[in-house]
């Protein structure tokens, strides 16, 4: 029997994702579909709002996409339970899961702090699209879930339209244009639904 | 620090990168998916529950109640500080 070496171990760990590589890339996959039906609700939320009673208190309108980015979260992590995988594959530290859950605070914290700031004045269709494409982008870079490398350059990728969509909704469209949650809507949908579907399918 | 010898072993880390990459596992899910033989599956998972890395437990799966196999807290904190340990040795090798 070869001798069973440090490197053998360290070679071992890596590949030991191909048994079921292709399981996870499907989760993978799933879930970024699941985000393009969450984020898509966020602007028919405001499509509806702004149809009911406008932009009066866009402050407010601002922060709408918090509680369906909660939601989607939930969904998504119940998913990953569902199918019995450990999200990373070699379990965290306590401490990084307590920076991780600290950095989810903080983030939220600071679109809370920008929609007072800013909201009314981009519209809170384009504020919204903005905050979940720097978001998507900045967790897609720094991958605490060590997704794998196709997934993660998918995910940067619709990080990046959603927040270049944001910034032409922003330009393009006065702060109370009816046209913003629909523009939202659709783009938040296409993006995350054709990645996702892209790379579950292709697992 | 010094690996820890029982998951220093390819049939034994194996198993174990498998319950840690899925949260539960049946014998037979794991004997096909690693290609190895009963007694020798068996044996190490014995091994790996005496020591409190695993945990076997019956869980209802449709009608019937079937053994399944999951990674302790022990056993899950084992397999990434000898993760952490076999990057840090490679490292040091590579200067």
């Amino acid at each position: 029997m070869p001798e069973f070496d440090t490197r053998a171990a360290a070679t071992l760990i890596r590949e030991a994702g191909a048994i079921d590589g292709a399981l996870r890339q499907r989760m993978e996959g799933l879930t970024t579909a699941i985000w393009g039906l969450a984020l898509p609700a966020m602007f028919l939320t405001y499509g509806l709002i702004h149809a009911e009673v406008g932009h009066e208190g866009s402050r407010w309108l601002g922060l709408l996409w918090l509680p369906w980015g909660l939601a989607g979260l939930a969904v998504t992590t119940t998913a990953w339970r569902g199918a019995r995988l450990s999200d990373p594959a070699v379990p965290p530290r306590a401490r990084d899961r307590w920076m991780q859950a600290g950095g989810f605070v903080v983030a939220y914290g600071l679109a809370v702090w920008l929609a007072f700031r800013f909201a009314d004045r981009v519209g809170p269709e384009s504020f919204a699209m903005l905050a979940v494409g720097a978001l998507w982008t900045i967790l897609a870079v720094v991958d605490l879930r060590r997704s794998s490398p196709t997934g993660r350059w998918l995910r940067i990728a619709v990080g990046v339209a959603l927040f270049a969509t944001g910034l032409v909704m922003a330009q393009a469209l006065a702060p109370d244009s009816m046209a913003a949650a629909p523009v939202g809507t659709a783009a938040s949908a296409i993006a995350p639904l054709a990645a996702g579907l892209y790379q579950a399918w292709r697992a | 620090m010094s690996l820890d010898p029982v998951l220093h072993q390819e049939a034994r880390l194996r198993i174990v990168a498998l319950l840690a990459r899925n949260r539960l596992a049946s014998f037979g899910f794991m004997r096909d998916a690693l290609d190895l033989t009963d007694g020798n599956l068996g044996a190490h998972l014995q091994r790996l529950e005496q020591r409190g890395y695993v945990v076997s437990r019956r869980v209802l799966a449709g009608v019937s109640f079937r053994v399944r196999y999951s990674l302790t807290q022990q056993g899950s904190n084992a397999f990434r500080l000898y993760a952490e340990e076999v990057a840090r040795i490679l490292e040091g090798a590579r200067g």
